[in-house]
């Protein structure tokens, strides 16, 4: 029964496993010993720096260099500190290398070592400078707690909007040890003084007190450590007490006694069941119920708490401590008689051709959709393939098929780590890594759909092919990434173009960017590009006037007022939508059009219009000349011969005007005549008559008009 | 006149969808504001949400955009308006009239329907541009009617027509789009007109950009017809003759709400009065030819009475039956009787005592028994008679409409008239209207580069693109509203190939009308109407109809659905771009009854001839 050789029992139906996930790459040359050790949770990248505080400060050590390495010991990256002194190393959810140093500043750098930014903790912790400091993750975000030299605690709840925030103060005296708690909405730290333990809570004014119930009470907390979901809290006393319970103490699971004077390196939580404490050389496992096994180690180790167990990280090795799910001791347990075991028996007896197989599946007849179920259950929880195979085996003879989960040789994940991560952001993670062929087959083998799988990865890759240097010019690549991308949903030209443009390769973003499909990102990113007259002649054939008027509004402001009009000379509509523009917002950029243009018709109109915004007769009477003259120009002898006749009536009606003391200028020649014939001016209104050859006709039927209004 | 039930087409949802999204619109300025609204919005939003549902999102004050800043008695002031120069001044003024006044006032801004980018330019000029809030109001079509939806765009017209912007295609492709999503994709699709083109192709954008599952929703409305209005001028420039249309003249129907005259509404009745299918009176007059309204109208008045008098006579238990069932919807009967029978009363005394030579002559011109010499006597009649601007204009455009333009020396004499009766000042509206197709001039040809100067003339801009440079500016924005063949074959013509003149001969039966030509008295078919009829019935085959359709300015986009499918839904969407006329609904309701299809309307909103030369005028 090689598959259950590594469980340990602890308790009455508890098992632990701890088994190998591979053998470290970098050798046995590393003592961990020596160096600040960060590890991202998910299987993720290591962090390894060398521990100032392990060496004499005489010394003179140069800038330390970070290195990071993949969990199988690969090294994927390293670059210089060259900034101030640091003191925390942690990963951010999405796996950025987060660097907490002295004066409060915290840098973020991705796994390859590129620098992306910092923020500061406010200038009271860069006054008083940072004590010690945590990077700690909950289920969305990464924050960052610093305890300063004056006793202050300060957070940032999310790296990527950096707030900090203050606690309450802590009396002054040393502490111990600290440690960040994070409940629904929001954050609590838990500190140790003397012999004192404090809840800090952001909203109070002072710490709270909090008594936690020992059996000999009296003792210092000097080491802590929080569960992954924040539910549970263990504390070890200075006099070897291990204290398990609620992470608002109220409530104790279990006293344990570590019989052990030595402080251990590193307390975690294995999950939610059971607290490991780690030493030099071994490593103790304390359930929640008090029962406690021990293994020991090789070398000086590093725990990595993980939501469902702990990574122990050597110098030669990296293994995986959890407990044993239960659908898994229910199935591969000695002696098990759950429906899973039996199947699971059936079908090695079947392989036999022994009548066990009979015997068996008699047995659980009834359960068997159960059976099949708990052994593929198991098998998700399983490393080895031989294991899982021979599960999946079982369940195949049990008459069912489902798609086996691919383990991946270098994401430790266990099968609750992925729930939790869900499957796109395992890509992410896998892309991020480049492991862009890996990741589309997963994608393609879970039947991803494209917006979510391939299309991401591809766009990923394109995104990473236009950073990196090549012989090829950038008409073959363009072509290549349109070859492999084509237009799939959910892929955007534009971010690669951009991501090109960024990279300073422009021709390249400009080749890139014609394959955008959507007009609106392509003609922004063209202008942006300074391609304008290409970016112009896109928006015109969207046919969206929102985004031709943005472009004319971007020549606008770049060129001059004169480059600008023979620029849009040719493109028409976009010269006829700028004409309209003009017509609601700016009547002399329009003459400026019209003069260029020699439209002596379009000018004469713009001066009507012009003469009859002004109230000002001598203005108007000058525009109106003017149009006449422009309609000449035209060759447009009607028009100009009335627009000659209106100027003779407004003299006319001045005249009026100055007679009567009436309104006459506002009115037309009929009007005119009809307020004539009203007021009695019979004189008038026949000579007004005469001079404006208003027909009998029409005169007459003013006159009845007039009786009308009587 | 009954329609078809409703199709399971469940029009009331776009109510919702528009009353949601005033509704975040408003929650973007949390807690109590007044508000400012475009008075050309007013019926719109009316229409969209009650005043107790906008007092529910914290609304204190309504007030109508003007030149004076309302008084502030609010924490936050929050302004509905078309993106137009006048109102972002008038915001502009108010803005910094009360800023020193009140300098916490809040500000927002919701532009209808959409922002755009001379609007934010005007307010960074103004200096305002951060310290506003701006937000857009899309909204998706307003049902006015179960078979009647509106955009309410009403400067649709003008953009597009005259402006050549035709940025509100997009608006109504995304309306459409909400459509689309609702009731399945088109599977058969006619459109025709620039502006038309450019719905469907912004459609096509549209869709492409959604998922590709909604393919599969079946389809709910088989057809989708797209016009722009200048497939047919003439319909509007026509009186119409509905009783609706008769409303819509005289009083102005818009948004689906007539505003009635004190005079007409009685002195305590409301005066704005939402007319639709629910009121039953009204539902069996709006499309009868108004000289049968009014006989009608008493005849069922009589029988109100009749109804009453048996009151008179009934027993304590009929009394009781009476009173609880049958009282209320008489009264309500009665309500709508006199108010329907005063408003016909007072459009007969509006109607002007000349009306019948006045049809005449619109008819004579349609069906060419009338002469142009004779039509130009009588509008030079109506101009010397100060007959208002409107009517002289859509006589005028009438007339160079029939006639496939107006000569030379006629046009310079009735233009002369116009100015001399209206003002000087209308020779720019004479351009605008002959820039949107409604007035044209024939040039004769041998005055080469001479006289030619009017642009869109009727023959088309040919000459712009041979002299370079020294083409004149309008000739040049003629060729862009017309980047194809802008005049179909001239008026005339696409009369006699869509067939739209019927028999002289066939007499019409104006009070139980089979034909569509009775909106007219018999002498014309509303075009789109006739054509959608044909495509419907299958008279013309998707091949015939783009031929047909050549006869009209602009060009057509046909799609027909995969053969072998299922035969698509019996129901009709009909989009008109630039306003759809009462006289046209009507048409098209006579067509939903005797082809037995559903037919539903959609327009950027309800106009009529006077709209359309309105959008000319300076």
């Amino acid at each position: 029964m090689a598959f259950i050789s590594d469980w340990t029992q602890i308790g009455s139906d508890v098992f632990y496993r701890k088994h190998e996930l591979y053998t470290m790459e970098w050798g046995g040359g590393i003592n961990l010993g020596d160096f600040m050790v960060a590890a991202a949770s998910y299987g993720g990248p290591i962090a390894l720096t060398r521990d100032e505080t392990k060496f004499t400060k005489t010394q003179q050590s140069g800038k330390p260099i970070i290195f990071v390495f993949s969990s199988s010991g690969r090294k994927i990256s390293s670059f210089k500190w060259m900034s101030g002194y640091l003191l925390c190393l942690g990963w951010s959810r999405s796996e950025d290398l987060v660097c907490v140093q002295e004066d409060g500043a915290v840098s973020l750098y991705d796994m390859f070592g590129t620098y992306q930014h910092t923020f500061n903790m406010g200038q009271e912790v860069k006054d008083t400078q940072v004590q010690s400091a945590q990077v700690f993750t909950s289920h969305r975000e990464t924050g960052v707690a610093v305890l300063s030299k004056s006793n202050r605690v300060f957070m940032v709840s999310n790296i990527y909007e950096p707030r900090t925030r203050k606690y309450p103060d802590i009396p002054s005296g040393v502490v111990e040890c600290w440690c960040v708690i994070r409940e629904e909405r929001h954050t609590n730290v838990l500190v140790s003084q003397g012999n004192n333990l404090l809840l800090l809570n952001h909203l109070d004014q002072r710490p709270q007190a909090l008594y936690p119930e020992w059996n000999e009470p009296g003792g210092c907390i000097v080491e802590m450590a929080v569960s992954n979901n924040s539910r549970h809290v263990a504390l070890l006393s200075d006099t070897g007490k291990l204290w398990i319970g609620s992470s608002d103490i109220r409530i104790k699971y279990c006293e344990y006694d570590v019989k052990s004077q030595v402080k251990p390196k590193q307390i975690a939580w294995c999950g939610t069941g059971a607290v490991v404490l780690l030493w030099d050389m071994t490593l103790e496992v304390v359930s929640v119920n008090g029962d406690a096994t021990s293994y020991y180690l090789d070398s000086t180790s590093h725990l990595v708490q993980e939501p469902d167990g702990v990574r122990v990280l050597g110098s030669t090795a990296h293994d995986l401590l959890q407990k044993v799910p239960l659908v898994v001791t229910e199935t591969l347990g000695i002696g098990s008689m759950a429906p899973g075991a039996l199947l699971l028996e059936a079908a090695k007896g079947f392989q036999e051709r022994s009548t066990r197989a009979n015997d068996c599946l008699a047995m659980i007849k009834d359960t068997l959709e159960e059976a099949v179920n708990h052994c593929l259950q198991a098998a998700q929880h399983e490393y080895r393939p031989q294991t899982q195979k021979m599960l999946l085996r079982a369940a195949l003879f049990g008459k069912s098929f489902l798609p086996e989960i691919n383990p991946d040789p270098c994401l430790p994940l266990t099968w609750n780590q992925l729930e939790h991560l869900t499957l796109p952001v395992l890509l992410d993670r896998l892309v991020f890594r480049r492991f862009f062929p890996l990741a589309l087959q997963i994608a393609s083998f879970l039947k991803m759909p494209e917006s979510d799988g391939a299309s991401r990865i591809l766009a990923h890759w394109a995104c990473y092919k236009v950073l990196q240097p090549s012989q090829k010019s950038d008409e073959q690549i363009a072509k290549e990434i349109n070859s492999k991308l084509g237009y799939t949903p959910g892929i955007s030209y534009t971010d690669i173009a951009n991501r090109a443009d960024q990279a300073g390769r422009k021709q390249l973003a400009i080749k890139l960017i014609e394959y955008e499909c959507r007009a609106k990102e392509q003609v922004l990113v063209l202008m942006r590009l300074g391609e304008d007259q290409t970016a112009l002649r896109r928006a015109l054939q969207s046919g969206d006037t929102d985004l031709i008027y943005t472009v004319l509004h971007h020549l606008r402001q770049k060129l001059s007022s004169g480059d600008f009009l023979m620029f849009i000379r040719n493109f028409p509509v976009a010269q006829s939508l700028h004409i309209r523009s003009c017509r609601e917002l700016d009547m002399e950029q329009l003459r400026d059009i019209l003069v260029q243009e020699d439209d002596f018709h379009g000018q004469a109109l713009l001066r009507i219009k012009e003469a009859y915004m002004s109230n000002r007769t001598d203005t108007r009477q000058a525009s109106l000349q003017g149009a006449a003259e422009l309609f000449r120009k035209a060759k447009n002898e009607s028009a100009c011969q009335m627009t000659e006749e209106q100027v003779k009536l407004v003299k006319w009606q001045v005249r009026l005007e100055d007679g009567q003391h009436k309104p006459y200028v506002n009115k037309s020649l009929y009007d005119t005549l009809h307020q004539l014939l009203i007021d009695g001016q019979i004189k008038e209104a026949e000579k007004l008559k005469t001079e404006f050859k208003i027909p009998e006709r029409s005169k007459n039927s003013l006159l009845l008009l007039r009786h009308q209004t009587f | 006149m009954s329609r078809t039930g409703s199709l399971g087409l469940d029009l009331e949802i776009l109510r919702r969808l528009n009353r949601d999204r005033l509704v975040r619109v408003l929650e973007d300025a949390p807690g109590s504001k007044d508000l400012v609204i475009d008075s050309e919005l007013l019926k719109m939003l009316d229409r969209i949400a009650g005043a107790t549902l906008l007092r529910s999102h914290g609304v204190e004050k309504m007030h109508k955009l003007q030149r004076v800043p309302p008084p502030v008695q609010c924490g936050q002031r929050v302004y509905i308006v078309r993106p137009a120069l006048v109102t972002v001044k008038y915001i502009a003024d108010h803005v910094h009239e009360d800023a020193r006044t009140h300098p916490d006032l809040r500000v927002h801004v919701v532009v209808v329907p959409r922002m755009t980018p001379w609007v934010t330019g005007l307010l960074e000029e103004e200096g305002l541009y951060g310290t506003l809030n701006l937000h857009e109001f899309t909204p998706e079509f307003v049902p006015l009617d179960e078979d009647l939806l509106s955009l309410e765009m009403t400067s649709f017209f003008r953009d597009a027509f005259l402006g050549g912007d035709y940025s509100g295609c997009v608006g109504v492709a995304r309306a459409l789009n909400t459509l689309q999503g609702l009731f399945g994709a088109f599977p058969n699709v006619v459109a025709h007109g620039r502006a038309a083109r450019a719905v469907v192709g912004a459609l096509d954008a549209l869709t492409a950009q959604e998922s590709p599952k909604k393919a599969l929703q079946l389809p709910e409305i088989g057809h989708l017809f797209v016009f722009d209005r200048d497939a047919d001028l003439v319909t509007p420039l026509l009186s119409q003759l509905t009783y609706e249309g008769a409303l819509d003249e005289h009083f102005g129907i818009r948004a689906g709400v007539v505003e009635l005259p004190k005079e007409v509404a009685g002195p305590d009745a409301p005066t704005k009065l939402p007319i639709n299918a629910r009121d039953t009176i009204y539902d069996n007059i709006r499309n009868r030819h108004f000289a049968g309204v009014s006989g009608y109208l008493i005849t069922r008045a009589h029988e109100v009475k009749a109804k009453r008098e048996q009151a008179q006579t009934m027993t304590t238990a009929q009394m009781k039956d009476f009173v609880a069932n049958e009282i209320q919807t008489l009264q309500q009967l009665q309500r709508s009787l006199s108010l329907h029978l005063s408003a016909c009363e007072a459009i007969t005394t509006r109607t002007r005592k000349d009306f019948d030579s006045q049809l005449g002559m619109e008819h004579g011109l349609v069906t060419g028994a009338g002469t142009a010499a004779e039509a130009q006597t009588f509008l030079k009649d109506c101009l010397a008679r100060m007959l208002p601007l409107h009517a002289n204009l859509r006589l005028l455009c009438l007339l160079s409409l029939t006639q496939d333009g107006l000569s030379r020396d006629r046009y310079n004499t009735l233009s002369q008239r116009l100015l001399a009766a209206h003002g000087h000042r209308h020779l720019v509206t004479l351009q605008h209207l002959r820039q949107i197709g409604l007035l044209a001039v024939n040039e004769s040809f041998t005055s080469g580069g001479g006289g030619g100067t009017g642009g869109a003339n009727g023959s088309g801009g040919s000459g712009g693109s041979g002299s370079g440079g020294v083409a004149p500016l309008q000739d040049r924005l003629a060729q862009v509203a017309s980047l194809l063949p802008r005049r179909g074959s001239g008026w005339r013509a696409a009369a006699k190939r869509l067939r739209l003149i019927p028999d002289a001969e066939r007499s019409i039966d104006l009070h139980n009308p089979t034909d569509m030509s009775y909106v007219f008295n018999g002498a014309y078919t509303p075009a789109v109407p006739k054509v959608v009829g044909d495509v419907l019935s299958g008279r013309l085959s998707p091949a015939q109809l783009q031929d047909a359709l050549k006869v009209l300015p602009g060009t057509t986009v046909v799609r027909t659905a995969a053969p072998g499918g299922p035969p698509p839904p019996r129901v009709a969407l009909v989009v008109l771009l630039g306003g759809i006329t009462f006289a046209e609904v009507a048409a098209f309701r006579l067509l939903a009854l005797t082809s037995s299809t559903r037919i539903v309307l959609a327009a950027t909103a309800t106009a009529t001839g006077t709209d359309l030369v309105a959008a000319a005028v300076v």
